[in-house]
């Protein structure tokens, strides 16, 4: 793929994922993030959640690789910025969508954003691609 | 519930200790495998990570001092991140973090402080890898 094939207004392809009790758990002890809401019922209940909440940075991370398989191989993701809507809650399916807003030269922008089993979007967010993939010694 | 505005705001500033992080193979790997990224089960020296294991690297929820006084809960309203420059397994990374906004809102459920957290990643030899930037909410 090309940024030649790219139209505004285009679609991404759909995706899913689902954060189960396990993926929490290997979420939480990967990036040290123990915050009780995310796997603590009675603290997610207290503060007011219907279940154990999804991490943020876990919903990025897949926004993220979402984009990076989009655009793999042809372009690199320059900028990634995502605001949380709703919370997402464990054994729940979400979908991630996204769209392409801009092409402007060798950058592209997009909207990306989550939606829960119930079609509440969760999350939205923008990333701004750039064509050009560096070489290592241009980043180094 | 205590809500103390002017110790809020007068976080503003505030810049965590410098800490520095090494990017582990086994840890790179475990990352990956959490967000449940496939066919990462060999991670080497040199190779590229995802750059979102900078997650990792966070102290989250933020050790902002004082933090009792505005608010109960954290939620997490946003994360923004700026890539410069790719990650490798064997780097070591230093950063810092700095509260740059601290402002009040009320919504139905009452007041909200919105935070703001802004972290440089930096690896030596190779400057500015990445900034993030969090919106963190107390309620």
């Amino acid at each position: 793929m090309t940024s030649r094939q790219i139209d505004v207004g285009q679609a991404m392809p759909a995706a899913q994922r689902i954060a189960t009790i396990e993926r929490l758990v290997r979420y939480a002890g990967a990036s040290g993030d123990f915050y009780p809401m995310h796997y603590d019922l009675d603290a997610a209940v207290r503060q007011g959640h219907s279940d154990l909440s999804v991490h943020g940075l876990l919903k990025a991370a897949w926004m993220y690789q979402y984009v990076a398989e989009w655009s793999a191989g042809w372009a690199h993701i320059e900028e990634l910025d995502i605001r949380y809507r709703a919370m997402d809650y464990r054994d729940r399916t979400i979908a991630i969508g996204g769209r392409v807003e801009a092409v402007a030269g060798d950058v592209i922008d997009l909207s990306i954003w989550t939606a829960n089993d119930e079609g509440t979007t969760t999350t939205t967010g923008a990333a701004r691609l750039r064509t050009h993939t560096p070489t290592i010694e241009e980043i180094r | 519930m205590t809500w103390n505005t002017v110790a809020m705001q007068g976080q503003v500033g505030w810049r965590s200790p410098r800490r520095v992080d090494a990017v582990e193979c086994r840890h790179a790997r475990d990352y990956a495998r959490a967000v449940g990224l496939s066919g990462s089960d060999r991670v080497q020296i040199g190779d590229a990570v995802l750059p979102t294991i900078v997650a990792c690297f966070l102290t989250e929820p933020p050790a902002l001092p004082g933090v009792d006084e505005f608010g109960e809960h954290w939620l997490n309203g946003g994360d923004a991140f700026r890539f410069r420059g790719v990650l490798r397994a064997g780097d070591r990374v230093q950063s810092a973090t700095t509260l740059t906004a601290a402002d009040l809102k009320h919504g139905r459920s009452g007041p909200l402080g919105v935070l703001t957290f802004v972290t440089e990643f930096e690896v030596p030899g190779s400057g500015a890898i990445l900034t993030h930037t969090g919106t963190r909410l107390r309620r």
